[in-house]
């Protein structure tokens, strides 16, 4: 994936294969499932007009498309519905050499809405990275960091007491100097105290787990009022790479503790290493 | 429903086809922890003579300092590789994916290219 939005209400992804672009996905919320009919006939037009040659119309599954010939370059065009999320979505597919129908096929039987997985999370998966957050903040993605062998994404609510951070680092050997242990106690946000650390060792990964806590300042200290973060981070011995995890909230919100933390984002098929 | 804003150009192909090759006038030097400083002479310019020269210093040589991975970058530029042969023999030595070897390796290149210790040739037939 080279190209994202970060808004749940429209956006869009495009992916590419080493050469160029392939796949584009744009998603926009609608107050009610569209009328296709019309929808792909109004389309059809405008890409003619674009100068899509002879588009011919398309049907895989609910699924409703358009396909023709772009700068000499096959296009598939689809339209889908998610009824769920109230979502109106557009898959564009690019064939440079020959269209692949099965993988087209493979591809739309992918797109659909996830249920919500047990403890209330939702199942996110981005750069190689799998992380269950929480209801609700997964719709609220504030930030997404995308480095070479550096992703760095932040959930956080509108109300501001819960946060999640989840990040994933390659290139290790180059940069990590001293222990998982001691990047996990820097890797803590800015004014938290860490008050424990601990470490395991779960299916040959070294998990580092730890917790701080941030005070209020002002009357709000008065009222004893502070902000809980568990942590928990580990190098995956399959790709070397490191993951974090980071929970920030109220303490009454803190329904988890470090290993719980560590068991919301998956590497190397491992489903969370804190369970 | 929008219609698409992806590229139907070749994208990056030409930029993976091109191969770099160093300047024949670069002088290495290893430093501690892996860095390389790469040197190369500049040309005077025709207007550094007295008196502009005598109030602006020429420095007749320009300095690139790599690090470890960017030193590695540089030993790869051996002018036969092409651009993507470098980035997958990065990604293969770093457990990265081609994107993300890509991005650091063009980086890498694009900063020595400015420095001019680094020239690019591009395949005959290639527009």
């Amino acid at each position: 994936m080279l190209q994202f939005s970060r808004g749940m209400d429209s956006g869009r992804c495009a992916f590419a294969d080493r050469y160029q672009f392939r796949c584009e996905l744009n998603w926009r919320t609608v107050p009610g499932p569209p009328d296709f009919d019309r929808m792909m006939s109004d389309y059809s037009t405008k890409l003619s007009e674009k100068g899509v040659e002879a588009p011919k119309a398309l049907r895989l599954g609910s699924w409703r498309g358009v396909e023709g010939v772009r700068d000499g370059l096959l296009t598939s065009h689809y339209g889908g519905y998610l009824p769920g999320e109230h979502c109106l979505l557009e898959l564009v597919l690019l064939w440079p050499d020959r269209k692949q129908a099965e993988l087209e096929r493979r591809i739309i039987s992918s797109i659909r809405e996830e249920p919500v997985m047990q403890g209330g999370l939702r199942h996110w998966q981005a750069f190689g990275m799998e992380a269950g957050v929480h209801t609700d903040v997964a719709p609220f993605l504030e930030s997404c960091t995308v480095n070479p062998a550096h992703v760095d994404m932040i959930f956080r609510n509108r109300s501001k007491q819960r946060e999640e951070h989840f990040a994933r680092r390659g290139l290790v050997k180059q940069w990590l100097e001293g222990s998982v242990g001691d990047w996990l106690h820097w890797w803590l946000p800015k004014d938290f105290e860490m008050e424990s650390q601990t470490s395991d060792t779960i299916d040959g990964h070294r998990l580092f787990m730890t917790t701080g806590t941030r005070w209020s300042w002002g009357i709000r200290r008065f009222f004893r009022q502070r902000l809980r973060c568990h942590a928990a981070a580990w190098i995956c011995p399959q790709d070397e790479r490191l993951y974090s995890v980071g929970l920030i909230s109220h303490p009454s919100l803190a329904l988890t503790d470090a290993r719980a933390a560590a068991a919301m984002l998956s590497c190397c098929g491992q489903k969370g290493l804190g369970v | 429903m929008s219609t698409t804003g992806m590229t139907t150009s070749s994208g990056w192909r030409q930029m993976l086809t091109a191969v770099p090759t160093p300047n024949v006038s670069a002088h290495i030097t290893h430093g501690l922890s892996g860095q390389v400083t790469v040197t190369v002479k500049k040309t005077r310019p025709g207007f550094m003579v007295p008196p502009l020269s005598w109030i602006v210093p020429f420095n007749a040589e320009r300095c690139v300092t790599l690090d470890a991975l960017g030193a590695e970058v540089w030993g790869r530029c051996d002018g036969k590789r092409s651009v993507e042969a470098i980035v997958d023999d990065f990604a293969a030595a770093h457990r990265l994916t081609f994107h993300e070897s890509r991005v650091a390796v063009t980086g890498y290149l694009k900063k020595l290219i400015e420095r001019g210790v680094l020239a690019i040739l591009l395949p005959e037939n290639d527009e």
